[in-house]
């Protein structure tokens, strides 16, 4: 639950030993008082969040990414909560498929009396825990499904979304490929399922919205993973860029075969997963990819969180490690403001121009009331071979883009990245 | 003001040198305005009546936060090295000898020093550790460090109340205001504040306290008698990226420094409304205001340069080039030396 915590001769540590001390006697505190009877009382006094995981399978790495992040980040809000006499637990759980991952939310609201649950690294188990924390009356916090599903036809009063929807990062492409360095020319590889012909055509609307045009399409299985004859035909249709909606180990397996090849396009897509790429530890980087975070960025207090980080983890923060701790500052925050841990009244919160959070981006984020997503700048890093970085990625832009000449808030640059109120297909009801 | 002098053995302690101005000459220059550079490393003296750069003072690695010492003999600066998490002999306060324009002494003050505030009466600072998420209390007769209080994640401003009761300070990730109790040398509050707060300033009366949010775009108003936030006054509608904040002498303007909105903030502190906004140089952190209020000053840490504002007309009136990532700024109005007019 403090993970990390370092007594005070570790150099620059937030805690202290009385710090330590003193935290560890109010955990003993809610321990004797939490017994069977009274503990969600103590519970809801302690505003403890849960946090459902895969802890195997192939998303075990990126399970790893959030969970790291979102210990690091309930640390820092016990912290504060402390300073402002409060106590704020995270309790996690690992889960792989839908219906553990329901067993499991069940589990953490009946056995520790949570108001919120954070989780959901793809698409099936993140409606799934949407569904059950409606059902359950408590908060849902979206961490890793891009899917715009859950922004749209399956979004839910009680769910926000921390991390990037796809139809984001799809404008964040189309802004820096073609705005910026007037690459129009696209290619699409998608995966033959209803969610990669989802994506597609999100991304061949943007396209053609933002004066490109297609000049090739390939459906795959969603288990390739011989590319060659992708690749050559690729080269053949010439694009400036290829769209690439693979994931895990299919997009490693491409990236690799396109690094052997040499192609002569450019190469992106929406779900390049740094922490699979270093948990696999692959030799070639490629492609340039979008990010909600990354560790060199330095203004506004982010090299302070990125040391901060790296103290805790012994590595890099990574987005899945970023959306991790932003959740928990989501969570706090809005019940130390609301006063309160009721579900409705979090989301009414959440939602209104009260309030607002800094992720140290240098704008305030704040959750759009159409779609409950995250309003933030997405970065864009490239694969860089000649004196690599740390993790063989450097940012190249911060999207959206502003644009000289024209004034606009920072709350509606944002906008310009994902569903506008009228397009995304969720139907909230009204406060 | 008495203060235990610290000699460093060491040959090359901290460069004394400092510009081109003959020895001696500060004494007879005033009033004067310090400015810290982060980026080259020294102190820029201007002469305020003339706007010209008197001296140059190399002062150590990555000065930042700085103030006159009341009697104004003597302007500390916080120096601080590139390994914020680990204390080292760069981490320190230095004290420049405003006769002379040289540094005469270290003080030690935690992990990675950036702001910090002089008790009234000379005898102690309070100062802001930023990685380390505390706050020193050196006491400037024995050099020592004689508390370490724990305050919000990456603490930055300071400031002291003008009876010297009351310290603020700020924490950019927490969000919130630790009061310490001078007194008793110990927090005794924290309060929330809007979204990343970077600044303090009390009003001359000291009923008053106003902390600057930059991700915020606020500044928010703390009644100094119960530690509450009374109002925030958004500025620029929201979209300001408020730093540095500084109240008038008659305490009924206060002057923000919008960072990276490259501007200046005037609120009217009567009715706690924005009046007026002034474009300044790139990236104005730090500012102050002259003794008799008619002159506001921003250092510009991306022009590396001073703006001066006239404050009854709300322009800028002069840029005065100084070095390189320029952070804070004091002011000496009657340095030691310098002839007083007859009363």
């Amino acid at each position: 639950m403090f993970d990390g915590v370092r007594g005070e001769n570790s150099p620059g540590r937030i805690w202290t030993r009385r710090e330590v001390v003193r935290t560890a006697a109010l955990v003993g505190a809610h321990v004797l008082v939490a017994g069977v009877g009274n503990r969600l009382r103590a519970a809801a006094e302690a505003r403890r969040v849960g946090l459902i995981v895969p802890g195997a399978g192939p998303l075990r790495a990126a399970g790893e990414a959030v969970a790291t992040g979102a210990a690091f980040g309930a640390q820092e809000v016990a912290y504060t909560a402390q300073l402002l006499g409060h106590d704020f637990d995270l309790v996690q759980r690992e889960a792989e498929d839908p219906d553990a991952t329901r067993r499991a939310a069940r589990a953490l609201v009946e056995e520790h009396g949570i108001f919120a649950v954070a989780g959901g690294l793809d698409e099936w188990t993140a409606i799934a825990l949407s569904e059950v924390a409606d059902e359950l009356g408590i908060l849902y916090l979206n961490v890793g499904s891009g899917a715009d599903v859950l922004r749209g036809e399956s979004c839910r009063a009680t769910t926000f979304n921390v991390g990037a929807s796809t139809a984001m990062i799809v404008d964040a492409l189309a802004d820096w490929f073609i705005g910026e360095r007037g690459l129009s020319t696209w290619a699409f590889v998608v995966p033959d399922s209803p969610s990669g012909e989802a994506i597609y055509r999100r991304a061949l609307r943007t396209l053609e919205a933002a004066g490109g045009r297609e000049v090739g399409r390939f459906r795959l299985p969603e288990n390739a993973m011989d590319f060659r004859r992708t690749i050559d035909a690729l080269e053949r249709a010439r694009p400036a860029v290829a769209f690439v909606a693979l994931e895990g180990d299919p997009l490693l397996a491409f990236l690799e075969r396109y690094r052997e090849a040499g192609a002569s396009f450019e190469i992106t897509g929406p779900a390049f997963d740094l922490a699979r790429h270093r948990a696999v530890g692959t030799p070639a980087p490629a492609g340039t990819w979008p990010v909600v975070w990354h560790h060199s960025l330095e203004r506004f207090g982010a090299s302070q969180l990125n040391d901060r980080f790296r103290d805790h983890a012994g590595r890099p923060m990574d987005s899945l490690g970023w959306t991790g701790w932003m959740a928990m500052k989501v969570l706090w925050e809005a019940t130390l403001r609301a006063r309160t841990t009721d579900a409705g009244a979090l989301a009414r919160l959440l939602v209104s121009d009260r309030m607002q959070f800094d992720g140290h981006k240098g704008v305030r984020l704040s959750f759009r009331p159409w779609d409950h997503q995250l309003r933030q700048p997405l970065y864009l890093v490239r694969a860089r071979d000649a004196d690599p970085p740390e993790d063989g990625f450097e940012v190249v832009a911060e999207v959206p883009r502003a644009r000289p000449g024209e004034p606009e808030s920072s709350r509606d640059r944002l906008d310009r990245l994902g569903h506008a109120e009228s397009k995304g297909g969720c139907r909230l009801p009204t406060a | 003001m008495h203060h235990a002098m610290l000699r460093w053995g060491c040959a090359l302690a901290v460069s004394l040198a400092f510009g081109a101005a003959p020895n001696g000459a500060l004494a007879q220059s005033a009033p004067l305005a310090f400015v810290s550079n982060e980026h080259s490393g020294d102190v820029t003296v201007i002469d305020l009546a003339s706007h010209k750069v008197l001296a140059t003072i190399p002062v150590g690695q990555r000065p930042r936060g700085i103030q006159a010492s009341p009697d104004g003999r003597t302007v500390f600066v916080a120096l601080s090295d590139d390994s914020p998490t680990a204390a080292s002999d760069a981490d320190a306060i230095a004290a420049i000898d405003v006769a002379t324009g040289k540094v005469i002494a270290r003080y030690p003050a935690g992990t990675d020093p950036e702001q910090f505030a002089i008790h009234p009466d000379g005898s102690k600072l309070y100062v802001s550790n930023e990685d380390a998420g505390t706050a020193s209390v050196i006491d400037l007769r024995t050099g020592k460090v004689v508390a370490t209080l724990t305050v919000g994640i990456e603490p930055e401003g300071v400031a002291i109340s003008p009876d010297g009761r009351w310290v603020y300070v700020t924490a950019e990730t927490s969000n919130t205001v630790s009061v310490i109790d001078t007194e008793a040398n110990r927090v005794v509050a924290n309060f929330l504040v809007d979204v990343r707060p970077r600044a303090a300033a009390f009003s001359p009366d000291g009923s008053r306290a106003y902390v600057t949010a930059e991700i915020g775009g606020t500044v928010a108003v703390v009644d100094t008698e119960t530690h509450e936030v009374i109002e925030t006054i958004e500025l620029s509608g929201g979209e300001a990226k408020p730093v540095g904040v500084v109240v008038s002498p008659r305490g009924d303007r206060v002057y923000v420094a919008n960072g990276h909105g490259n501007s200046v903030s005037v609120i009217d502190a009567a009715t706690y409304r924005e009046i007026a906004t002034i474009p300044v140089g790139r990236r104005p952190w730090g500012i102050h205001i002259s003794p008799d209020g008619s002159r506001v000053y921003t250092a510009n840490g991306i022009s590396g340069d001073v703006s001066v504002i006239d404050t009854r007309t709300n322009k800028v009136v002069a840029t005065i080039a100084t070095g390189r990532g320029s952070w804070g700024i004091a002011i000496v109005a009657n340095p030691p030396g310098r002839p007083r007019a007859a009363r």
